[in-house]
């Protein structure tokens, strides 16, 4: 019996076109990539690690998808205005395997983005959970929006 | 003043529109990208899959098909605004055929990291057997 054909994935090459064109129409038609739309998916693809970029009233949050990356093989530096995660992670082939299938691949990364924002670098906070990294910027105080009470003369 | 406006000049185009992180978790599904070994007595599989967790994970075996779904969980909804997007966030599903060489009921399955490990055991057809010559 030929075994090569036991663990066939039912998608095929048509899907896996599918997928990598759904991703790309999520940024063509995510608004606020639109105006800058051609060179941010050519950047996205040199990109390692892909970005979100969240805010609140206080804080940015930079987010990056890290399946299988530890802790300790994370590296991450900040400015007011930049920051820099770096890493690797490696993808084990098991002793006496064959490999049948390698769509993951091994990684090493250096991304440095520039922030809409100053931020207390000296309070930056970082979670790693279930692959995804979470870094917590605090914004600068100039940052914050404040609300200004005004006072009866 | 909101924080929108405290954009300086250096700030470049795409971080000038935010969106509303409601709309961010796409109703799609995403396939998961998967190394798959094989060894004397089983098959592995191993698939990225961030931002689940091991009980919304379901992995299931039917006519000879091996389906995992994996819903991702809605991180978004404690933040404000999305100011920049480079991926989507979505569920994650992979399904691959299987023949009749799979010992389905001992298939076990772990998480860590984001990434989910398949270990599928061969049934005895395909286990490469050793014939044992009695001696005379």
């Amino acid at each position: 019996m030929n075994t090569r054909t036991i663990l066939t994935p039912a998608t095929n090459a048509m899907d896996s076109l599918r997928h990598e064109l759904d991703r790309l129409y999520d940024r063509v038609t995510t608004p606020a990539l639109a105006s800058s739309w051609p060179t941010r998916i050519f950047d996205s693809m040199r990109s390692h690690p892909a970005v979100n970029l969240l805010e609140d009233d206080d804080n940015l949050y930079f987010e990056a998808e890290l399946p299988g990356v530890e802790g300790a093989d994370l590296d991450i530096r900040a400015s007011d205005r930049t920051i820099t995660v770096s890493g690797c992670r490696t993808v084990d082939t098991p002793d006496d395997a064959t490999t049948l299938r390698h769509e993951r691949s091994t990684l090493r990364f250096e991304r440095t983005m520039r922030l809409p924002v100053d931020v207390e670098s000296d309070a930056i906070d970082a979670r790693l959970e279930s692959g995804v990294l979470t870094i917590t910027l605090p914004k600068g105080k100039p940052a914050r929006s404040r609300r200004v009470a005004v006072r009866n003369a | 003043m909101t924080n929108n406006t405290t954009n300086q000049n250096t700030t470049t185009n795409f971080f000038d529109s935010n969106i509303d992180t409601e709309t961010i978790k796409r109703t799609q599904n995403y396939r998961a990208p998967v190394d798959v070994y094989e060894t004397e007595g089983a098959f592995r599989v191993i698939a990225d899959m961030p931002g689940t967790s091991s009980e919304k994970i379901a992995i299931s075996v039917e006519d000879n098909m091996l389906t995992i779904d994996a819903e991702v969980l809605d991180r978004y909804a404690a933040f404000g605004k999305l100011r920049h997007q480079e991926y989507g966030v979505g569920d994650f599903h992979r399904s691959f055929r299987i023949g009749d060489g799979i010992d389905a009921d001992c298939i076990t399955a772990s998480y860590r990291d984001g990434v989910l490990e398949l270990t599928l055991p061969k049934s005895q057809a395909l286990k490469p057997r050793k014939i044992d010559i009695k001696a005379a």
